[in-house]
């Protein structure tokens, strides 16, 4: 069932995800996939603009961000800015780094991945299969 | 790194919104997938050159602020537009009267919608050159 045939109901039930990314082809990739599973997702192309949306979308109930973006947040900035405002938020970073190198305990996607996989993988963690 | 195209054929009408404000571009973006449009966003006009130079995803409507920060600004994506995909339509919104100066300027057309959006007026916008497309095709 696509997510225009679902009950409005339905709709309005679906987890919303925020994708922050200032290469677009792959924050575009990575929000198609997560569509695809049903989510409402929310595009973000740097963390100023990812704090802008959260404080306007409490119902987001995960972030999912780059680390290296240009602006005043970088990914690791908004992760703990996130923790400290919303800690109901999960945060998961995508980073070329190595998770050492980043010196945090967020989930850490490293890149490059599939973006296919990335979306299973949250899909995964927010609705464990049974 | 690489990333993954979509395989299938997409055959809703498409549409890329690009405006630098998040809260407008989101909401924007969410009201026309409810109404049945596939949606792309850019927060820049040089992530919608992006997207219409290397990524395969088939857009009809490029819908774009006028005056916008970056490279290039509304008319030079609109221009590129013209030049380099003449299929797809382009939306200018902005600030009528100053944006229609800046478009006399550069000889431009001028926008054809003001911020903030008045959805109805945006989908009502959106449906007719789809239609429009639709009657092309047909001919």
């Amino acid at each position: 069932m696509s997510v225009e045939e679902m009950p409005a109901q339905d709709r309005g039930a679906r987890k919303s995800i925020l994708v922050v990314d200032d290469e677009v082809l792959i924050r575009l990739a990575i929000a198609d996939e997560l569509r695809g599973f049903g989510f409402a997702v929310l595009e973000a192309a740097n963390g100023d603009q990812a704090d802008e949306i959260l404080r306007a979308h409490p119902e987001i109930s995960l972030v999912l961000t780059d680390v290296d973006m240009p602006g005043s947040l970088d990914g690791v900035a908004l992760a703990h800015l996130i923790r400290q405002q919303r800690p109901d938020i999960k945060v998961m970073i995508m980073s070329g780094w190595p998770v050492q190198q980043l010196g945090t305990n967020f989930v850490t996607l490293r890149k490059p991945f599939d973006p296919a996989a990335v979306a299973r993988y949250v899909k995964d963690s927010i609705e464990p299969p049974e | 790194m690489s990333v993954s195209e979509p395989t299938q054929a997409e055959s809703r009408d498409s549409v890329l919104i690009v405006d630098d404000d998040p809260l407008a571009r989101t909401v924007l973006a969410d009201y026309l997938r409810e109404c049945g449009y596939k949606v792309f966003e850019a927060a820049a006009a040089d992530e919608a050159l992006v997207i219409l130079e290397q990524s395969n995803r088939n857009i009809d409507i490029v819908f774009s602020v006028a005056q916008i920060a970056g490279k290039t600004d509304g008319f030079g994506l609109a221009r590129w537009v013209r030049s380099n995909r003449p299929d797809i339509d382009v939306v200018l919104v902005g600030n009528i009267e100053k944006a229609a100066s800046s478009a006399a300027d550069l000889c431009e057309d001028g926008p054809t919608l003001a911020k903030p959006y008045h959805h109805p007026s945006v989908i009502a916008l959106v449906n007719r050159l789809k239609l429009a497309r639709q009657r092309h095709r047909s001919e």
